[in-house]
Order: structure tokens, then C-alpha cells, then sequence
């Protein structure tokens, strides 16, 4: 019996062959594409942590030991410390970050004070550099030779207190952005008929102003101690002798060789992660109920006092933010801090104190590129196919679950993974291990959630019936696709790429497992040359990533503006 | 390339095949039916509008017709053709949707042009035709405009002109005017169905307006629950409802409850009404309604009316400019109530005003009767 024999009878799915075979090319396209787009997430994610999971219950010769290496590691009494550790300096962190971005982002949606927007820009600054950057500034001015020792009080910035002022630092403005989100979205008839009220203050603040940005104020909880506890750099760094879960990964895969072990700490480090993730989709959902109800803007008054106040903090905050970063570019080009202060661009010849250095820069460069160009093709078209794809909706779903799916892994997990993974010389893809193929691929995949889900909401607001009508005129959907889809959603489409790249630049977590001598990231000398005590160097590496990333984002804001100036007749933004 | 004008042919010969047969179709979304076993004909070159509430499965029967969402089950033929499970772009239509769908980064020119382009024709050829279509919806000149600068009407135009401009088959159109204001919806409404009969195309369209549907429709197909509650003309489906609740979806109805004395006679209140015919099939204490449109109730020349005259007071009188609506008191201890419409002049010669008193009659041709057992008769 042959296909046509079977469609010609009756029955659903005869029908379901028929209309795949009658709908040609255009079907087989979009099923191939949403297969393949799932094969890969297969490929580059679930067998990955999969050989993860395997890894932690084998011995080193890959023979299957049960629990074993659980119960070697929780007999450990170094550690299990790490896990008091850890969350110890993540639920501080996360309690600081939060009520520093708060007040923050308070005064930049709640008051009339002025620089609102410098204070915004200034606040994202820390996105653009790697989170070893704040580290290192720390060290420059609390370490051993720090000229403002004296206010640490004989306590020794190489440790707990350190690796909580620079998270506070690389975290704030994550949770900065989600609180002023929160705040912005309040409803002025709730403050009009407190105030109506004759409400306190203090108690429209605890009634009115909570509740309503409640869910935010979650979300930014949730994200501040996922951010912390997974962070590698910062604790690798200005630790000392402070272990935490995820040097431990590093110091027992990289410094003793115990895969098995690695495996297992990788494996308590994703609990967290999985934890916060639920927690913020499920508080995510929420928020967008509020949103779409209909509200009324907050408009601020002018209240001397408050203004004032917030002012003043927001002052205080920025100084903290660039004296950080400023701190980083001075010594980078000082000759020998704090004792000769001449100016120099010796630190800035990386090929004098690293055999790689000046050529891990380019290798960034490439990395950062090639993610962005890459990355952003696949996200869009795996966005468009959730989206707008018309056929296999089951497919479509399990697609989006997977798309999900990479925000719950630490990239020092997902890294982890994917040595056990592609290091097996059994398996057919093995060949990219060690290339800057496996860099690419690691860095979409752990930024893909982030780049997917924006790219949704992007196609989201596009006419859902663009398809039909492409349909009936007789145009394939990929053109329309290409002529209608893509231009619209340019600017979330550049956004995207811009994220991928600076992320790309300044990731440390995830590749740094994956390197090779011919791959070697600028991000990754930046730790070796502090390792090795070039700090300096160190932070010349991290100013020129600074650079860079400020280069791009400067560009992405011009390409912005004139694609708003060229479209300005039909785009209406 | 605009066709020549046919005649809008209501019948087929005999054997002949309808331009479109739909036959058995269902369409199911999970436990949800949202088309049950629907079965019609559409002509060749005719306006036909499905008319329901929402959610009665309009836009899913046309999406079904279109290929957008297959049906479940069941099966449809276009000229003879089996499209059932043709994809759309296989098939042969235009369609316009509610949010008319413009690309909104395309000028005016390349939105129509759009399905054109993709059939390789010569540039001065695609130029010519857009001109021509432009023309055609009265927009001449707007070629080089985008979406965003034109009004709601207008890009209601470009959409149609659209969805015309690679000479379809057949035209789909989902609520094309439930987006514009009342002016200019009446205008297009004309203008529409004047560019349909000239060129003769096979038309779909879906609306829950059903004075929209009154006006432009060759015949109407009034849906309810996925299913098909009646097919006809509008003078069809407005004078001879075949149900109750097509009676009430169309026009404005007066529903009054009674029960059959003796055979074509219903008792409703205190009144005897005289049906005749119309309650043939009701037996003797069978609760059903008699219906009369408001316009329907007579006032005038009375004198030789022997039957279903009554005399009634006006509880009170709204007026609707042209006419005026009377809520007359039908008397009786179950307070029924019984419009009329009636012309500010009759108002005027009979002196009609609140607690007025005042003969009418219910002319016995235009009552209908049905069975009052259904849930959706109003009370
Ligand atoms: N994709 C879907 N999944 C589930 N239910 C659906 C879907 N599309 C439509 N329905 C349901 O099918 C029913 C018919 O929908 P349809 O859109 O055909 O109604 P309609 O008559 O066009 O109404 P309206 O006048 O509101 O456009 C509705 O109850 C709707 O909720
Ligand atoms: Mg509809």
C-alpha cells in the first residue's frame, strides 16, 4: 500500500500525510527545521549534563560505583563547607544587592531628582566587563598594598567580605533593571486614592508601594543569588582561602584532575540554579498578569527631602560603581601601584607576560563574533518556529521547553558537562572539542534562554496572520519570513546580538573548562595573569574587554538610531 | 484584468456542482467542537455571509475553507476538486483579515504587489496591475504610502486590494469592517458589494453584524454552537425564520408566550390569536410563542379586521428617530408586553403617547409559531 493509497482512505491520520506530502517543500522545511533545531538542543544540552549525571555516579575508570562519590563528597568536611559557604555569601549578597538596588531604582521611577538617565547608563556599566574585573579593582585598593586598607579594620579583603563587594558590584545592574521594571509598573490610581486617604507615607509605601512590585522584588531576589552562586571569577580571584561550590568544581576538575568529583559538586551547584530558575518563572507568570491589567502611569512629584535623599545615595552608588571600574583603569596604567604612579601602556604588551596574549583578545573577538552572528540566526529562527510555525505543535512545545531549559544550568556546569560530553573520543562530534566550534556552541547555548525569550516577545507583537495571508498570496513562509519578520524585528534582533557578544566576551564560567592553547579567551588570561600575580596586566586584559564591549554597545546605539531615523515611516516606536 | 460582470446565479442546474460543497465538516480543539458536521453549498460568483454570535465557529469554518486550520473531519471540494487536506497556498483565494494584516515595512505598492512579485511577472506588468487595483478601491496615488499613514478604511482598501490582485477564485474575508467607525463602515459596505458583483468573484464573508450581513448578502448562513441554523436570502431569513432563534438573532422580534387552545388558535394572555397555518403541527396544549416583528403590528384601517384585533395601552414609547417603539401592555396577571414600530406620522394621526390607549391587530400572515421547549427563546 502506498502513501497515496493510504491518504485517499478516510481517517486522520491519512489526512495528516496527505497535507504534509500536498504542502511541499514549505512543510518539509518546517519540519526539518524545528527537528533539527531540537536534534541540536539534544546534542548540546540534555546528553551533555546526561553524561554529567553518569560522570558523578562512575569512578575514574568509568565503571559504574553507585553513590559513592556523594557519599565521599558529603564526608568531606572541606566540602560540605563550601555549601555553607556558598550560600552564605549568596543569600548576603543578595540581601545587599537588593536593597541597594532597590533605593536605586526607587529614585530613578519615584522621585523628581535629576540625572536620571546618567544614573541608569552608569548603572549598566558593570554588564560590559567580567566579573573578575571588580576582583582585581578590590584587590588594587583593600588588598595587601590597598590604599584604603585602613577601612577594612584589619580584616583581609581576600575572602567573604571581598567576594560580596564585588558580586554586589558585577550583580547590580541585573537586579537594578528588574527592580526598576517592578517599580515602573504601578497603577497612580492605588497612590491617588491613598493619598485621598489621607495614607501616611510610610504606610502607602508598606501597602501600596510593596505589594505592587512584590513579584519584581522576587525575580531580582532570585536572580541575585543564582548570579552569585554560580559566578566563578569573582571567588577565584579574591576567595583566598575561602572555598565556595563553584571554585571547588574548578580546583577539583582543573587542579586534582577528580572528574567524578567534579561531576558531583557540579551536581549540588545545579540544585540552587534549578531551584531559583522555578521560582522565577513561576513568579514571572505572575508579574504578567499585573502588567496587562489596565493601570494608569505614576507620575512623580517634586518632594524636596525624598529627592534629596535619593540624590544624594544615587550619588554615592555611582561613585561605588566607576570607582570600581575607574580604579581597574588607573592601575592599568600606572606603572607599579601604589608606589610608582607614573603613567605607562607596559601592562598593555600582553605578549611580553603571556604566551598567548595579545592573540586570546582576537580569539574573543572571534568567539564574540561568531556567537553573535551564529547565535542570533538559530535563536530567531527557533523563536519564529515557536512562534509562528503552524504545523506540530507538540514539536513546537518540546522545542520551547528545551529553549528554557539552558537558564536553569551554571555555566560552570554547563561547561563541566560538556568536557564529559565531547572529550569521549566515541562520540562522532568529538572532532570540535578543543576548537573554538565547542566555544561558539557552549556560549549560544548558555545564553540562549535570555536571547530566545526576547526574540519571542519580539514576534510576538507581529500580526499573527502575516502566515495566512503569505499563504493564500502564494508566497513560501521563509520569504515572508525574510521580507516582513526580519526587518521588523531588527531592533530586538540587535539587542540580541549584543548580548550574545559582550556576554561572549565576558564570560569565564563556562569555557573555562573548554579552552585550548590556540583558543584562549581574553576573559581566561585575565585569570591566568592574576593567578600568576601579573595584576596589573590583569587589568589592563579586563579594561580592553571593558573596551570593547563599550565599543559595541556605542554601535549598537547608532545602528538603533538609524534604523528609527530610516524607518521612521513605518516604524512606530 | 477586472472579469466580466456575471450574474449573481442563486440556483444551479440540476447535476451541475456547487463552486464550493462543503460536506460533514467538524472541527474539534481538543474536547471542544467548534464545527459540528456542517454541510453547505456555495455558488458561483455569489456574496455569502455566515452570520452568528461569537464564538459560534465562523472564523474556524472560514479558516477551515481556506486551509488555515484543517477540519478534523469531513471533507470540501472547490469546482469539483477534493481540497480537503490542500494546503492553502495550493488552494485558490484571496483573504482579508479583521486586523487587515498589512506588512506594515512595505509601501502600499509592494503590499499589493506582494502576491504578485512571487509569480515571476514582468516588473511593468506588477506596476500596471497595482494601478489598476488601486484604482479599483478608490485609491489612486497612495502607492508609495505605508500602512501607518493611511486611515482605518483606507488600509481596509489596500488589504482588499490585496487579497485581489492575484485574480483568486474566491474572496474570504473575516469581519472586514468590524474595525472602522459606523460611517465609514456603511460607506464600504456599499462600495464592497459593488466591486463584488462587478467582478463576480465567489465571496466569503464572516460577520456578527447582522444588518452588515442583511445589506450585502446574496444568502446568509446564521451559525449558532458550530453548527448551521439556517440558509437563505436575507428576505428569507428575515421573514421566514425557520427557528426561534434565528427569529431573535435577526431583526427585532417580539416572542409572546402562550399555549394551543384549539387547533390555529394560541392562547397567550388573554388574547386568542388566530394562527392558522403556521401551528399546524402543534397539538392542542402545546406550549409554544408566537412571534410578530414590531413593524408588523397594524394599526391602520381596522375597521374590517374581525380577527386578532386587540385593544392595548401604551406603557410607554421610545423614540428612534425615524420611528417610534412602543411597549404596548398586553393586560393579563403575566404582564407580557408587546412592541410596535410605528412612523412619527401614525403617531402624530392617532395621537399616541404614554398610557394612550389604542386598537391593534396581528395580521395573521405574519405570525410564526414555534415551540416554546427551546432554551434559547427569550422569556
Ligand atoms: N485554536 C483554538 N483552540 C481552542 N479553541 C479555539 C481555537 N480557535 C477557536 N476556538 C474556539 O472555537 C469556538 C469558535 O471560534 P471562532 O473563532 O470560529 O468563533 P467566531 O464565530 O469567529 O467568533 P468571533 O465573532 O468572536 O470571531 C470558540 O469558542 C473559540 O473559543
Ligand atoms: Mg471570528
Amino acid at each position: 500500500m502506498s502513501v497515496a493509497d493510504i491518504s485517499a482512505s478516510e481517517g486522520i491520520t491519512s489526512s495528516r500525510w496527505a497535507r504534509l506530502r500536498n504542502g511541499g517543500t514549505e512543510s518539509w522545511i518546517l519540519l526539518g527545521g524545528v527537528s533539527a533545531i531540537i536534534v541540536a538542543l539534544f546534542a548540546f544540552l540534555v546528553l551533555p549534563l546526561y553524561a554529567l549525571l553518569k560522570k558523578s555516579v562512575e569512578d575514574d575508570k568509568g565503571n559504574f560505583v553507585g553513590l559513592v562519590n556523594f557519599e565521599e563528597y558529603f564526608s568531606s568536611v572541606g566540602l560540605v563547607q563550601s555549601i555553607t559557604n556558598s550560600l552564605t555569601i549568596a543569600v548576603l549578597t543578595m540581601v545587599i544587592s537588593c536593597t541597594l538596588a532597590f533605593i536605586f531604582a526607587y529614585g530613578l521611577t519615584r522621585t523628581c531628582m535629576p540625572f536620571k538617565r546618567s544614573f541608569r547608563a552608569i548603572a549598566t556599566i558593570p554588564i560590559l566587563a567580567p566579573s573578575l574585573l571588580p576582583a582585581i579593582s578590590l584587590v588594587y585598593l583593600f588588598g595587601n598594598q590597598g590604599i584604603m586598607k585602613g577601612l577594612l579594620f584589619g580584616e583581609s579583603i581576600y575572602g567573604p567580605i571581598g567576594i560580596m563587594i564585588a558580586m554586589v558590584f558585577y550583580i547590580f545592574p541585573h537586579v537594578m533593571m528588574i527592580m526598576v521594571t517592578a517599580l515602573s509598573t504601578t497603577d497612580a490610581r492605588l497612590y491617588e486614592a491613598a493619598e485621598s486617604l489621607d495614607t501616611k507615607p510610610s504606610r502607602v509605601f508598606f501597602t501600596v508601594t510593596l505589594p505592587g512590585a512584590i513579584y519584581g522584588i522576587v525575580s531580582a531576589a532570585v536572580v541575585a543569588f543564582t548570579l552569585t552562586i554560580t559566578d566563578f571569577g569573582v571567588p577565584k580571584v579574591i576567595g583566598g582561602q575561602y572555598n565556595v561550590l563553584a571554585t571547588d568544581i574548578y580546583k577539583q576538575v582543573v587542579g586534582q584532575q577528580n572528574f567524578s568529583m567534579g561531576a558531583v559538586v557540579g551536581l549540588v551547584l545545579l540544585i540552587p540554579a534549578v531551584f531559583s530558575f522555578i521560582i522565577d518563572r513561576h513568579v514571572q507568570k505572575k508579574q504578567v498578569a499585573l502588567l496587562s491589567a489596565r493601570a494608569v502611569p505614576y507620575h512623580p512629584k517634586p518632594h524636596k527631602t525624598r529627592d534629596a535623599a535619593l540624590l544624594i545615595f544615587c550619588i554615592m552608588m555611582t561613585v561605588f560603581l566607576v570607582g570600581i571600574l575607574g580604579m581597574a583603569a588607573f592601575a592599568s596604567f600606572v606603572t607599579f601601584w601604589p608606589y610608582d604612579m607614573s603613567f605607562t601602556l607596559a601592562h598593555y604588551d600582553f605578549d611580553a607576560v603571556d604566551p598567548n596574549g595579545w592573540s586570546s583578545f582576537f580569539n574573543s573577538l572571534k568567539l564574540a563574533g561568531f556567537t553573535a552572528v551564529i547565535g542570533v540566526v538559530v535563536i530567531f529562527l527557533g523563536a519564529y518556529l515557536v512562534e509562528k510555525g503552524q504545523s506540530f505543535p507538540r514539536l513546537r512545545n518540546v522545542f520551547h521547553m528545551l529553549a528554557i531549559l539552558p537558564m536553569a544550568v551554571p555555566g560552570l556546569v554547563l561547561g563541566l558537562a560538556y568536557v564529559f560530553f565531547f572529550s569521549r573520543p566515541e562520540n562522532p562530534l568529538s572532532p570540535i572539542y578543543g576548537t573554538l566550534a565547542i566555544l561558539v556552541v557552549c556560549t549560544v547555548v548558555h545564553f540562549y534562554t535570555v536571547s530566545h525569550l526576547t526574540m519571542l516577545t519580539a514576534l510576538k507583537q507581529i500580526d499573527k496572520e502575516f502566515e495566512s495571508v503569505s499563504a493564500s498570496l502564494q508566497v513560501p513562509f521563509y520569504k515572508t519570513m525574510l521580507k516582513v519578520h526580519v526587518p521588523i524585528t531588527l531592533p530586538a534582533i540587535s539587542d540580541v546580538m549584543m548580548y550574545l557578544f559582550v556576554n561572549a566576551m565576558t564570560t569565564v564560567s563556562a569555557v573555562v573548562f573548554l579552552y585550548s592553547p590556540d583558543t584562549k579567551l581574553a576573559a581566561i588570561t585575565v585569570l591566568n595573569l592574576d593567578d600568576v600575580g601579573d595584576t596589573a596586566e590583569a587589568a589592563a586584559m579586563a579594561m580592553v574587554i571593558v573596551a570593547t564591549s563599550v565599543t559595541v554597545r556605542i554601535l549598537h546605539g547608532l545602528l538603533m538610531r538609524t534604523l528609527n531615523a530610516r524607518h521612521s515611516e513605518w516604524r512606530t516606536r | 484584468m477586472a472579469r466580466k460582470p456575471k450574474s449573481t446565479s442563486k440556483s444551479k442546474s440540476p447535476g451541475e456542482r456547487a463552486f464550493l460543497e462543503i460536506r460533514d465538516v467538524s472541527k474539534m480543539f481538543g474536547d471542544f467542537t467548534a464545527l459540528q458536521d456542517v454541510t453547505l453549498d456555495i455558488h458561483d460568483g455569489e456574496l455569502i455571509c455566515f452570520l452568528g454570535p461569537s464564538g459560534c465557529g465562523k472564523t474556524t469554518l472560514l479558516r477551515a475553507i481556506a486551509g488555515l486550520d484543517y477540519q478534523t473531519t469531513g471533507r470540501i471540494y472547490q469546482k469539483g476538486r477534493d481540497i480537503s487536506d490542500v494546503p492553502p497556498a495550493n488552494r485558490d483565494f484571496g483573504i482579508v483579515f479583521q486586523s487587515y494584516a498589512l506588512f506594515p515595512n512595505l509601501s502600499v505598492e509592494k503590499n499589493i504587489a506582494y502576491g504578485l512579485v512571487n509569480r515571476k511577472m514582468g516588473r511593468s506588468k506588477v506596476k500596471a496591475r497595482v494601478e489598476e487595483l488601486l484604482q479599483l478601491v478608490g485609491l489612486e496615488g497612495s502607492e508609495d504610502k505605508y500602512p501607518a499613514a493611511l486611515s482605518g478604511g483606507q488600509q481596509q482598501r489596500v488589504a482588499l486590494a490585496r487579497a485581489l490582485a492575484t485574480s483568486p477564485g474566491m474572496l474570504l474575508l473575516d469581519e472586514p469592517l468590524s474595525a472602522l467607525d459606523a460611517k465609514v463602515r456603511e460607506h464600504l459596505r456599499h462600495e464592497m458589494k459593488e466591486l463584488q458583483r462587478s467582478l463576480g468573484i465567489t465571496t466569503i464573508m464572516v460577520t456578527h453584524d447582522q444588518e452588515e450581513a442583511l445589506s450585502m448578502a446574496d444568502r446568509i448562513v446564521v451559525m449558532s454552537d458550530g453548527r448551521i441554523e439556517q440558509v437563505g436570502t436575507p428576505m428569507d431569513i428575515y421573514r421566514n425564520p425557520t427557528s426561534a432563534y434565528v427569529a431573535d438573532f435577526i431583526g427585532a422580534m417580539n416572542f409572546l408566550h402562550g399555549k394551543v387552545v384549539r387547533k390555529g388558535h394560541v392562547k397567550v394572555g388573554k388574547m386568542d390569536i388566530a394562527v392558522n397555518g403556521a401551528a399546524d403541527q402543534f397539538k392542542t396544549g402545546d406550549e409554544v410563542v408566537v412571534c410578530i416583528r414590531p413593524e408588523d403590528v397594524a394599526v391602520r384601517d381596522l375597521a374590517q379586521v374581525k380577527i386578532n384585533r386587540y385593544a392595548m395601552a401604551i406603557r410607554d414609547v421610545e423614540f428612534l428617530g425615524s420611528f417610534c417603539r412602543a411597549t404596548l401592555d398586553v393586560g393579563g396577571k403575566t404582564g407580557e408586553e408587546l412592541t410596535a414600530d410605528f412612523s412619527i406620522n401614525l403617531m402624530r394621526d392617532f395621537k399616541l403617547e404614554r398610557g394612550a390607549k389604542l386598537n391593534i391587530a396581528l395580521p395573521k400572515e405574519q405570525l410564526q409559531v414555534f415551540p416554546s421547549n427551546g432554551t434559547d427563546i427569550p422569556a
